[in-house]
């Protein structure tokens, strides 16, 4: 069983998919399709909030890199607001902290 | 009028006494005075001659004076004869009296003759006189009571009928004085109502009606009075108006209609004896006539009166009223009809009934004849139309209006508007449908108990809930009880005991047994209602079939209950065992699961009976006759060859038969008392594994929704059965494939102590992405590498394959370590799509001049722990980028001096995540253990990280733990 929930704010110009909750396998499994779904729309940028995030494993860098993929193959813009520590020490073990777009307030960010 | 021979006398006697008159005497002196004086003188020769003159003179006298004159002029005619014949001139001497005697009587015969003649002819011109005279009056009256009878009829005052008749009475009977005495309204008292020739300020004053007065003399005796002189009648002291009046003669008449004494009419006049028989005969018509003219009058009050009130209350009743005749022309149309109908009367009257809508003309018809007939309608309810041509919903009585002599002239129609009460009715009606409906639907019924009189009454659908014929309930609440089952009864009793004790209500579930045996869920409401006091008056409840949400439950929680057991383990055989076991009594009172084996052939796994005794009969019977899923009659069988559910839900003791194979089976299966079946075939992916069999009795028939329930449970045992199978082939496979990934043993290096372990998450049926190698390399070196490839199962064991074999092979031909993972990166990036990366550490040992060391790259991966020989702990080593995603990752290679006694762990996250979820937190614990584990050998470092795990013992882990341990044990 998953821990995870999560929300989705669509407006014009981002799509901000926050989680909540242990980022598993068991969590990717239900959190791929409503990404598949969001990804759909093709959003000039596309946020990834992981604040809320308690746990985050193998799975969950694979689900992120895979958007990250498909975001700059499609060009759009993909940024992650880092969970807390120990959930961004997993990206900084693999040096992802270098290869996805961290910010800490996506708000004032645009597509461009 | 015959008169009496004394009166023919009188009516001889008296005109003559009243004509001996002057001219009588001189009529009777002159004639034989002028014959006797005349005679000498004249030449008279005979006698003769002079007697003829006399004889003519007396006739003259007779004629003229009546008979005394006559006799007169004969005696002095005879005298004159004797002058003349005797001795004319000698004195009245009389020689020869023969001849005077002769003479004298023929003379007195002459005058009485002429006299009777005479007389005659004047009794006849009397007699012709007075009938005239009498007719002038009879005629007279008769005109009077003919026109008192047109005013009577034409519609005089009363006041005038009054003065009428005393002014008709006056002038009839030819009297001054004339006095109608009336019974004053409601009073026994006389008052004269009307008079002619009274004193002023007479009329009005009352009259006694004792007998001692005229009037009440006259009302007691009833018959007319004829009074012949009052002045000198003393019968009468109480009338001192009339003798006050002084009159003398009367006569009065008493005025009756049929039913009452009106009053008094009196007749008074100044002569005493003044009234004949025929005024008495003509008061009684004029006062007859009055009557009938003031009875007429008060009927024609009393009708107008009548006539006013009702056309008022036609006028003002709320309710339409109309009368029409028999073309269907309206006559009477009041104001309420013309409220709700709309047209006026102005419009409607005369003209024909506007109201009736064109396709109901027949039966307004239909209805009009009937009350032509004499028929009645009330409460006959139709459709009416407005001026507006809209619609109104009546309901009307109808009767027929007859004339005076009961002829049918019309037909009177009390309408209501109805559509308001309509609408509620209807609504009423389709709330009471929705209701029943509603109840129905919810297998809900109501019943109303008198507490009292221990009545109940219910609703139709509440028998059929309780199984029974429409009837069939006695309506007792003794009889209520009875229809529970047996161990709820008190259950109910004591609900009801505590509602009716409180006032209050309960609401509960319980069981009703139906007269077939079978046991039914009810939800039983009830609600007390009170009396002022506070004592309980009825009791009002619904009662409902919840028997389907019930077994709902039930068989939910069974489900639930199952599907835990199923999923919770791999020992599907057991599962099996508790199911059979879980599903009796709920779902059945026998439950036989048979499972295919690997010849395909069954063989009973588990039997479940309520009663131990019937289950070792169950199982004696499988022993004795084995399921043969090739029998043609037993469902079982078919239920394993057609792979469809099977459901016998009226299981006969012919059909039973039918499934033996001898007189034993029959009998022994008869012993089951079975009454419904069903057998649900285990199918998982196609495949038949088995069938469960649900068997009952005691009167209980399966139905589908059984028959569902037993499939979702057979869908899941089928379920359980086939992924343990699975399981149990998938772990075969699975670990055989993890080992092919792993070094089958770990090479003994020389001077290096090594151990490694691998933990698979979860029951293993899957392979893991963790991996670990530990080789030779060119030149003497040893390579030790840790990976974790993401994902699981065939795909991650792929990916670990081609790392395993690429870090092997890059290791022959690339020194440095970053290399080799270099060219591990870039074969899965051109092995693999998007989103599979592994990371790895990867460490060379080697020997230089500079002493033994490793040097270590990680690619996204843990960074190694040292532990050193002098107790220190840390990590070795740094970040790297994971492997597999992008082109250029940023690897580095570290060198770690190694000295005799350090050791070198090598892990994936798994294992600090196992410790807790912040990898830096785990990475900590794992330092400490290490710290704790100097001085250990390689193999006791991992046993003494292994017991860590399972004393953390977090559960299941949910990733694969891999780790490798190394310890330098010399440094040559």
């Amino acid at each position: 069983v998953s821990a995870i929930t999560f929300s989705v704010d669509e407006t014009a110009d981002r799509t901000v998919l926050a989680f909540s909750g242990e980022l598993d396998i068991a969590a990717v499994a239900e959190i791929e399709p409503e990404l598949t779904r969001l990804e759909l729309a093709r959003p000039g940028l596309f946020v990834l909030d992981l604040r809320a995030v308690t746990f985050l494993d193998s799975s969950g860098i694979r689900m992120i890199l895979a958007a990250d993929a498909r975001a700059r193959e499609q060009e759009r813009r993909l940024v992650v607001v880092p969970g807390p520590e120990p959930v961004h020490r997993v990206f900084e073990l693999a040096l992802l902290d270098r290869r996805l777009e961290f910010v800490q307030d996506s708000s004032g960010i645009g597509t461009s | 009028m015959k008169l009496g021979r004394r009166e023919k006398v009188a009516e001889w006697v008296a005109p003559a006494r009243a004509r001996l008159s002057v001219p009588a005497v001189v009529a009777a002196v002159s004639g034989p005075g002028v014959i006797t004086a005349l005679a000498p003188i004249t030449d008279l020769e005979g006698k003769q001659g002079v007697t003829a003159l006399y004889l003519a003179a007396i006739i003259a006298a007779t004629t003229i004076g009546g008979l005394w004159s006559g006799v007169l002029a004969a005696g002095l005619s005879l005298l004159g004869l004797d002058y003349f014949f005797v001795s004319p001139f000698h004195g009245f001497t009389v020689d020869n009296k023969e001849p005077l005697i002769t003479g004298g009587i023929a003379f007195l015969l002459a005058v009485l003759f002429v006299h009777r003649v005479q007389q005659r002819r004047e009794a006849a011109q009397l007699r012709a006189e007075q009938a005239e005279v009498e007719m002038g009056r009879r005629a007279s009256r008769q005109e009077a009571l003919a026109s008192f009878g047109r005013i009577a009829l034409t519609g005089a005052s009363a006041e005038e009928l009054y003065d009428e008749v005393v002014r008709l009475v006056g002038e009839g009977l030819r009297v001054g004085m004339v006095g109608l005495a009336e019974f004053a309204p409601g009073s026994d008292d006389l008052v004269l109502r009307a008079g002619v020739g009274w004193r002023e300020g007479t009329i009005g004053s009352r009259v006694s009606a004792e007998r001692d007065s005229l009037a009440g003399y006259t009302l007691a005796l009833n018959e007319p009075v004829v009074v012949q002189d009052l002045r000198q009648d003393d019968r009468f002291p109480g009338s001192p108006i009339l003798h006050a009046h002084g009159g003398a003669g009367a006569i009065s008449v008493p005025i009756r209609s049929p039913e009452r004494s009106i009053g008094v009419i009196t007749a008074i006049s100044s002569q005493a004896n003044a009234f004949s028989a025929d005024d008495v005969i003509f008061m009684r018509a004029a006062a007859n006539m009055f009557a009938a003219a003031v009875q007429r009058h008060r009927f024609a009050d009393e009708l107008r009166v009548a006539r006013d009130e009702f056309q008022a209350l036609i006028d003002a009743s709320p309710v339409p009223i109309v009368v029409y005749d028999r073309d269907g022309v309206v006559t009477v149309w009041n104001p309420a009809a013309e409220e709700v109908f709309g047209w006026t009367a102005e419009e409607v009257i005369g003209s024909f009934f506007p109201i009736v809508p064109d396709d109901l003309r027949e039966e307004f018809d239909r209805i009009r004849e009937d009350v032509y007939e004499g028929r009645a309608f009330s409460g006959y309810e139709t459709t009416r139309l407005r001026k507006d041509g809209s619609k109104v919903e009546v309901s009307f009585s109808n009767a027929p209006v007859r004339d005076a002599v009961g002829e049918i002239r019309g037909v009177v129609g009390i309408i209501t508007d109805v559509t308001d009460r309509k609408r509620a009715e209807r609504a009423i009606i389709e709330s009471e449908q929705r209701l029943r409906l509603a109840l129905e639907a919810a297998s809900m019924g109501w019943w109303e108990w008198d507490v009292g009189t221990g009545v109940v009454r219910w609703s139709d659908n509440l028998e059929p809930i309780h199984g029974l014929p429409h009837g069939g309930f006695k309506g007792t609440f003794d009889a209520f009880l009875e229809l529970i089952h047996p161990d709820d009864r008190q259950l109910l009793e004591d609900a009801v005991g505590r509602a009716l004790a409180e006032g209050s209500g309960y609401d509960l579930e319980f069981r009703v047994v139906w007269p077939d045996g079978s046991v039914h869920w009810m939800q039983g409401i009830g609600h007390v209602v009170v009396d002022e006091e506070g004592k309980p008056v009825r009791m009002l409840g619904l009662g409902r079939d919840v028997t389907d949400r019930k077994r709902r439950e039930e068989a939910l929680a069974f489900l639930a209950e199952a599907g835990e057991r199923l999923s919770g383990t791999l020992d599907y055989e057991r599962t099996l065992r508790e199911i059979a076991r879980l599903a009796v009594p709920r779902l059945a009172d026998c439950c036989v699961v048979d499972i295919l084996d690997e010849e395909r052939s069954p063989h009973q796994l588990a039997v479940a009976h309520v009663d131990p005794r019937l289950e070792e009969l169950v199982r004696d019977l499988e022993t004795r006759y084995p399921t043969d899923p090739n029998l043609p009659a037993s469902p079982m069988g078919r239920a394993l060859r057609s792979g469809q559910a099977e459901l016998v839900e009226r299981l006969s003791g012919a059909e039973l038969r039918s499934y033996a194979r001898d007189e034993e089976h029959a009998a022994l299966l008869g012993e089951l008392g079975l009454t419904t079946a069903m057998f649900v075939p285990l199918t998982a992916r196609g495949r038949t594994l088995g069938v469960v069999g649900f068997l009952a009795g005691k009167g209980r028939h399966y139905s589908p929704d059984d028959l569902a329930l037993a499939r979702d449970l057979a869908r899941n045992a089928a379920l359980s059965v086939d992924n343990a199978r699975l399981y149990s082939q998938r772990s075969r496979v699975a670990r055989s494939l993890q080992r092919s990934l792993l070094p089958p043993e770990l090479p003994a290096i020389p001077g290096i102590d090594v151990a490694a372990r691998y933990r698979a998450a979860g029951e293993g049926m899957e392979v893991g992405g963790d991996f670990y190698d530990l080789f030779e390399t060119d030149g003497g070196g040893w390579a030790v590498v840790i990976g974790d490839v993401c994902g699981k199962g065939a795909d991650a064991a792929a990916v670990t394959g081609l790392a395993r074999h690429t870090i092997r092979t890059a290791a022959f031909r690339e020194e440095r370590p970053s290399h080799v993972l270099q060219t591990l990166n870039d074969a899965m990036l051109r092995q693999y799509a998007q989103g599979t990366f592994c990371t790895v550490a990867f460490a060379r040992l080697a020997d230089t001049v500079r002493g033994r060391h490793a040097v270590l790259s990680s690619g996204g991966h843990p960074l190694p722990l040292l532990l050193t020989a002098g107790g220190e702990a840390h990590a070795v080593g740094s970040h790297g980028t994971l492997l597999g995603v992008f082109p250029d990752p940023e690897l580095e290679d570290t060198e770690v001096p190694l000295s005799e006694g350090d050791v070198l762990l090598l892990y994936t996250d798994g294992l600090v995540e196992y410790y807790d979820q912040d990898v830096d937190v785990g990475e900590r614990r794992l330092l400490e253990l290490l710290r704790e584990s100097a001085g250990k050998s390689a193999e006791a470092v991992a046993g003494r990280i292994e017991t860590s795990l399972r004393e953390t013992g977090n559960g299941n882990a949910r990733d694969d733990i891999a780790f490798v341990v190394l310890k330098v044990s010399r440094a040559d």
